[in-house]
């Protein structure tokens, strides 16, 4: 399956402490990419979730237990050339996996990304702005992720 | 200040450029993060950095599939400008967990003021030195942005 294929390649040059040796499968009703999951003894699966953009990919750390799908952590990464570096790393505690909660706890990650860029460059940046660009970041993630498989190719 | 289209490439790079050298703060962890390090073996690992006015606290941490680990923990004081290693602890497949990692580092600390103590002559009880102590850690955890500024540039390196 060619998307699948191009899929992995741009994942294992990008991200390859996810992906190496990794079966990602592509959930198309959900536009994102599962890793294979991993199932406890206690019955437990456990998978990521990742999203790309062109600058940015995130990845949700998810538990399915018997009843409920848990969401166990979120990892930002920003590129430093053709290497994924995290930007920032959140846990969570029984947290129920709600796609909302998501995208509104990964745009608070990158507005405070980005407030201390600011600051460390010794600048400060409007509430409103951060908040402007953080949406739009994150809502780059959102996006058809096929056409960013293949800028990330080139 | 704007966010422009040149400070966005500089901290948030599209794929195959260079991100610009500012150290990297996690509000949420109240950590510097240094760049990431990918092992042959596909593992991601990075250092995690928290400074107060009087130690700086290095943990290695690794990242593996869904879950992340502590790895190591360093502790350094300042020797003028420059950092002396002052407690150093390894863990074998230990999840991260803060609570776990601040008693680790409040004892390796602990043992290290009570060592510097007896050496010097000095008496006190241990009650009083562990209330110093948790003092001192829980300075590292209330590491703010603006810390790095007064660091030393030697400590700053440690960041890449």
């Amino acid at each position: 399956m060619e998307t699948k294929n191009e899929i992995m390649v741009i994942a294992d040059k990008a991200m390859p402490a996810v992906f190496k040796n990794a079966e990602l499968t592509y959930n198309a009703s959900k536009n994102i990419l599962h890793t294979q999951g991993y199932t406890s003894q206690a019955g437990n699966t456990y998978y990521e979730g990742v999203r790309f953009s062109d600058r940015i990919i995130i990845t949700q750390q998810i538990g399915e237990g018997f009843f409920y799908t848990f969401l166990n952590g979120l990892r930002i990464f920003g590129f430093n050339g053709k290497e994924a570096t995290l930007i920032a790393e959140k846990s969570y505690h029984c947290q129920i996996h709600i796609d909302s909660f998501i995208r509104d706890e990964s745009e608070n990650l990158v507005k405070e990304y980005l407030r201390g860029q600011a600051l460390l460059s010794g600048g400060h940046v409007e509430e409103n702005v951060l908040d402007s660009f953080a949406q739009s970041l994150i809502s780059d993630t959102m996006k058809n992720q096929l056409p960013y498989m293949k800028q990330l190719n080139q | 200040m704007k966010i422009s289209s040149s400070f966005l490439d500089k901290v948030l790079p599209t794929y195959g450029n260079q991100r610009g050298n500012i150290p990297i703060y996690d509000s949420t962890q109240k950590m510097f993060l240094s760049n990431t390090y990918t092992s042959e073996s596909g593992n991601m690992y990075y250092k995690g950095l928290r400074f107060s006015e009087r130690l700086v606290m290095v943990e290695h941490i690794g990242l593996y599939k869904n879950w992340t680990y502590i790895d190591e923990v360093e502790i350094y004081a300042f020797d003028g400008s420059q950092m002396t290693l002052i407690g150093k602890k390894k863990f074998d497949k230990l999840f991260y967990d803060t609570g776990t990692i601040k008693n680790e580092v409040i004892a390796l600390t602990f043992d290290y003021l009570k060592t510097q103590m007896t050496l010097s002559g000095g008496t006190g009880s241990d009650e009083t030195l562990k209330e110093l102590t948790i003092g001192i850690i829980e300075d590292t955890y209330q590491n703010s942005i603006e810390n790095i500024k007064r660091l030393p540039e030697s400590t700053r390196l440690m960041l890449n």
